[in-house]
């Protein structure tokens, strides 16, 4: 029998919900910590460089070297400046070190004219020096509204189109958290071309797209980006 | 490793920064099947207030519609006085009593009828029991607290097992006053993903209200009512939320369109056709987009203010039940939930409202001053009101450019 009923004092509940806000911070901290590091490293990204590609094998100096040289293969990058974000172990501090405690790094790449970025060609230059990039992070002003153009041979009928355009659901993007940039895809299969266009985001990795396209089966033979109105202005307006 | 703490500890205070925060993806298919016309919803050159026309129209229309709405709520006291003299005292009996109770029930006076009673009782506790429902179901979808946005699978167990347990003290009803903390602290939390995942779970807070407030021995005790301060709070919190969720179907109209896209039928429907009536066809999800904001905007707006509250909890009720039966299906289950707060507010018989300032100068009128004053003091609240509520924001909207979505 209650002989006497006790409500909780605002202050109270004010003093766990607060409490408990920071169990659950905490427990975010503890259990997910990649994602705090990555937005720690995304701070870090310099603002004048477009476009950066994190290599998961980038051990000393001497595989940056590799990169910059394959990167300097490509006629639109030969002269822009290709650096690398976090200062390298020499070759011979990496031979003596024992573990493998960061493997990866971030090579920044300087591009005015981004429209002049060929993906699939970075990608392709990379392999053939045996390097990766396992992200390709373009940036550009928040309100810019993009797009990226993928030339795609084998988009041979109407069941490819119907695949590239369910991209997100075929590829399992969607379940794996992947390509949420992507606000919706057309495809024509007469002109072999998937354009993505893109919500308004500061970054977008690029990477995404390319490993979707191969997971669909439609692998792209270039991949570019173009900086146009995606859509007509309303009617009425210029 | 200085400098990596430093950048981690800088992550921690970014993180309250909803621009930072990761997306977590909706259940319900929302991708577009066509890019939507973005510009439509941007300020415009040589547009009235820089709107699109038909965004301006839809603007008006849901201004009038609102206005029209509140005229009548304050004058609701001169058209009961009407139907007493002219309608009821010409009936007798069962029938007169049934005309009463329903024009009680239309404009929120206690309804004095044994079922309604026992119907809110019920309603109460469907209110109160529906939340662990929703935990349980979010938690086999590795979800946290809505289902709409999944948990990050290396911390999911985790908050699976904590739901569990919030559902059980709700279910057995144990300690509410922490079952209501634990849902406002996850809340808060919710806003580590982004302003609009913490938005979109605004009508749960309703319920961490009620929780707050009642007794911690609530295991021995029976809820079956809600007092009238519990009742006003409920009420306000839950239009709140729909009001808010209504102007972020503007911000982030590519979801909404997105929805639109997959399930085409929810296209259909005729409140949100008469605010789009009269617009372009070229632009006819553009449209579809702001006037199904605008139908929740002005339904929001007049739960949170309790103008008239059960019709527009029966009319959402309706909506609710036929998104999660008809068009949704069992993707929208969790639906249960806010079916069961409104099914709390429309049965409670301690309904107010937030506008008694005109209410009650309307009364004073009554005696000394003429019937058209007294509209024209209505009309003029009215149109004030509406006006505040629907174009300041959906003008300063077409100075945003969807930069804080993830």
């Amino acid at each position: 029998m209650i002989t006497r009923v006790r409500l909780a004092s605002p202050v109270l509940v004010a003093a766990l919900t607060v409490g408990w806000f920071g169990v659950c911070m905490g427990i975010d901290f503890v259990w997910n910590r990649h994602l705090w590091e990555a937005t720690a490293r995304g701070a870090g990204a310099p603002a004048d460089t477009p476009l950066s590609l994190r290599i998961n094998h980038l051990c000393c100096s001497g595989c940056f070297a590799e990169v910059r040289e394959a990167l300097k293969k490509v006629s639109w990058l030969a002269d822009e400046s290709i650096g690398v974000r976090e200062r390298l172990l020499s070759q011979e501090q990496a031979e003596g070190a024992v573990r493998a405690l960061d493997y990866s790094g971030w090579v920044d790449v300087t591009v005015p004219d981004l429209t002049r970025v060929d993906f699939v060609e970075i990608d392709r230059v990379l392999r053939a020096e045996g390097m990766v990039a396992s992200e390709m992070q373009l940036r550009f002003p928040k309100t810019q509204h993009i797009r990226f153009v993928a030339q795609v041979r084998h988009l041979c009928c109407g069941m490819c189109v119907d695949a590239a355009q369910r991209i997100k659901e075929i590829s399992r993007a969607q379940q794996l958290g992947r390509l949420r940039w992507l606000d919706s895809v057309t495809a024509s299969h007469q002109r072999k071309e998937v354009v993505f266009h893109a919500r308004y985001e500061e970054s977008i990795d690029v990477a995404e797209l390319l490993g979707a396209l191969d997971a669909i089966g439609l692998p792209a033979f270039a991949l570019r980006v173009t900086f146009e109105d995606a859509v007509p202005a309303p009617a009425g307006q210029s | 490793m200085t400098r990596k703490r430093l950048l981690l500890a800088g992550a921690g205070l970014g993180l309250l920064a909803p621009s930072l925060a990761l997306a977590h993806e909706r259940f319900i298919r929302h991708a577009l099947k066509q890019p939507l016309n973005d510009l439509f919803f941007r300020q415009q050159p040589g547009g009235i207030l820089g709107m699109h026309p038909d965004m301006l129209q839809i603007g008006i229309l849901a201004t009038l519609n609102l206005t029209g709405f509140l005229v009548v709520w304050f004058m609701r006291d001169a058209l009961d006085h009407f139907v007493r003299l002219n309608l009821l005292s010409r009936l007798r009996g069962g029938l007169q009593r049934t005309v009463h109770n329903v024009g009680a029930f239309l404009i929120d006076r206690p309804v004095r009828v044994g079922w309604f009673y026992s119907f809110g009782e019920w309603a109460v506790i469907m209110f109160l029991r529906s939340p662990a429902l929703v935990l349980m179901y979010s938690a086999t979808n590795d979800s946290l607290v809505m289902p709409s946005y999944p948990l990050e699978p290396s911390s999911a167990t985790i908050f699976k097992f904590i739901q569990v347990f919030l559902a059980i003290l709700i279910l057995t009803q144990t300690w509410l006053p922490l079952a209501g903390a634990l849902i406002f602290g996850t809340w808060i939390y919710l806003f580590r993903w982004g302003p609009f995942v913490a938005v979109d779970a605004l009508p749960v807070v309703t319920v961490g209200f009620v929780y707050a407030m009642s007794p911690w021995q609530s295991h021995k005790l029976s809820i079956t009512r809600l007092n009238p301060l519990q009742t006003r709070i409920v009420r306000i919190v839950l239009g709140l939320g729909f009001f808010i969720l209504g102007w972020t179907k503007i911000y982030n109209h590519d979801l909404t369109a997105g929805v639109g896209d997959n399930y085409p039928q929810v296209m259909n429907d005729p409140l949100v056709g008469l605010f789009a009536f009269g617009t372009d066809p070229a632009l006819r999800r553009e449209t579809w987009v702001l006037s199904f904001a605008a139908a929740e905007i002005m339904s929001g707006f007049m739960l949170m203010t309790g103008v008239f509250t059960r019709l527009w909890c029966t009319i959402m009720l309706w909506v609710f039940t036929k998104l999660m039966l008809v068009d949704f299906g069992w993707d929208e289950i969790p639906h249960i939930y806010p079916i069961g707060a409104l099914l709390a507010v429309m049965t409670s018989n301690y309904l107010g409202t937030e506008f008694g300032a005109v209410q009650r100068k309307e009364r004073e009128m009554r005696m000394s001053s003429p019937l058209v004053k007294r509209l024209a003091l209505v009309a003029a609240a009215s149109v004030a009101i509406a006006f505040l509520a629907v174009i300041p924001m959906l003008y300063f909207l077409t100075f945003t450019d969807r930069s804080l979505l993830r």
